[in-house]
């Protein structure tokens, strides 16, 4: 009797075993399962983000190569024909064969002309100024500025630290757009009459520091406007973080780092 | 004077040129003897053409303005290079006159200017516009440029500093002689060790040098 006692103790040990083993079993199973199921989601979650990161870039690229065509077409093409027609016409008016009346219209015609000459140029300006390709982005900021300051009522302050590196075209023009576009929105809505821009270059990032004195505003508060959502865009575009810092009565404060990596 | 000025133009727009050319053809002095819709077709043409002075556009195809002043002045220093450009900021006239270029014009300036600046680079060296010295007068109020021009301090002797603001007055060597009492040989010394101190290729470039340095008020 003793050794069925102890045979039925066995099976009942063994097969309870089992059980536990099985449902052990079951249990890694799922749980690997489970984190299987979540890393691949997660990868997808990470390929669409890339490849939305990508569609991105593709489509601000191909925004900025035709702006940059318009801009070169219209300051070294229609621009420069204007001006050999105001100069083939302020040559004629210095004719002393013509009449005062026909001086005078071509006096006007020059006018004019003039006045296109000048449109034309602060068209493609605003386009695509030609001193972001050649000179790069410290040069380029400090000629978008130069025109908006206006002291005392509105003056900019512009900091550069680290030595400035020329990157790469995209982050030149990404970081110029958004400069732009922060200083509109501080002149539009900001009643700030002080902005400053601070530019540091290290070795593994740029930074910028970007302050006004105005009423401040607070991205949550309301429905971001067109000018914010192009800031985001382009700051993901290049891979970079974006901190709007404190939204306060002592004005606005924003904060950028684009990594620097080979294609920047 | 001298017989008459020739003149080679380089532009990518055959309409300016020849519009160019009709106007600078109507100064009895001035003789356009090349014109070139590119920098190669220029720098092809220049040992047969032989200009004194060279109207030239930055943005053309093949061979930019930029490119082709490089070429020109790796070969000679003598041939008077004037820039005609829509570009107007600072950043491209600075870089111009580095590079070597005698004077820098606004494509939309008047006739009267691109005449009196071909004249004056050709007797005078160099050309620069109101325009280009309020440009220059702009890079010195930037903070940035100033602490680098300060920084460099030039080297000069007061002689030399004296001789170089007689030059940015537009004074010619016999002028400057007489002003300080010494003979033109003595002041050709001084203008040749100012642009050895200076390291810049004319004197377009000594009148660049002085500003950035304050030595001259504009």
């Amino acid at each position: 009797m003793g050794t069925q006692e102890s045979d039925i103790i066995l099976i009942f040990i063994s097969s309870a075993l089992i059980t536990v083993i099985l449902a052990s079993l079951v249990v890694v199973f799922v749980v690997v399962y489970q984190k299987r199921n979540v890393a691949q989601r997660l990868q997808l979650q990470e390929l669409e983000n890339s490849r939305q990161r990508e569609m991105l870039q593709a489509t601000i690229e191909g925004q900025e190569r035709e702006r940059k065509r318009l801009a070169k077409d219209l300051h070294d093409g229609i621009g420069s024909l204007l001006s050999g027609l105001k100069l083939n016409l302020s040559h004629q008016q210095r004719n002393p064969e013509i009449s005062n009346d026909q001086a005078t219209f071509l006096a006007d015609a020059c006018e004019m002309i003039q006045e296109s000459i000048s449109a034309v140029r602060a068209v493609s300006h605003n386009l695509l100024p030609a001193t972001l390709e050649s000179f790069g982005l410290v040069q380029a900021l400090k000629e978008c500025i130069e025109p908006l300051q206006k002291p005392p009522s509105f003056s900019i302050h512009l900091g550069i630290s680290g030595e400035p590196l020329r990157l790469s075209h995209e982050a030149e023009l990404g970081m110029l757009r958004v400069v732009q576009e922060l200083l509109n929105n501080t002149i539009r809505h900001a009643q700030a009459n002080q902005a400053g821009i601070t530019l540091e270059f290290t070795s593994t990032n740029i930074q910028l520091l970007y302050i006004d004195n105005g009423i401040g505003f607070s991205p949550d508060d309301r429905q971001p406007g067109l000018g914010i959502k192009n800031i985001y865009s382009r700051i993901e575009a290049l891979g970079g973080e974006i901190n709007f810092k404190h939204q306060s009565a002592n004005g606005f404060s924003v904060s950028i780092q684009i990594p620097l990596t080979s294609s920047t | 004077m001298k017989s008459e000025i020739r003149i080679a133009l380089a532009d990518d727009h055959r309409l300016i040129r020849s519009g160019m050319k009709s106007i600078l053809n109507s100064c009895s002095d001035f003789k356009v003897v090349q014109e070139a819709a590119n920098g190669q077709e220029l720098l092809d043409g220049l040992t047969e053409a032989k200009p004194d002075v060279i109207l030239l556009d930055l943005e053309m195809p093949v061979l930019t303005g930029k490119e082709a002043l490089e070429m020109i002045r790796k070969e000679s220093e003598q041939i008077k290079v004037l820039i005609l450009t829509m570009h107007q900021s600072k950043a491209f006239i600075v870089q111009m006159m580095e590079l070597g270029a005698n004077g820098y014009l606004v494509k939309d300036c008047d006739p009267e200017e691109v005449i009196a600046a071909i004249e004056k680079v050709y007797h005078h060296d160099y050309y620069f516009s109101e325009k280009v010295s309020l440009a220059m007068l702009g890079g010195i109020t930037d903070p940035a440029l100033k602490a680098t021009a300060m920084l460099k301090s030039h080297g000069l002797n007061e002689r030399e500093v004296e001789v170089l603001r007689l030059i940015c007055e537009e004074k010619t060597t016999p002028e400057i002689g007489e002003a300080l009492f010494l003979s033109p040989k003595t002041i050709e010394g001084y203008r040749k060790s100012l642009l050895e101190k200076s390291g810049v290729r004319n004197m377009a470039g000594l009148v660049l040098f002085a500003v950035k340095h304050g030595l001259v008020e504009v």
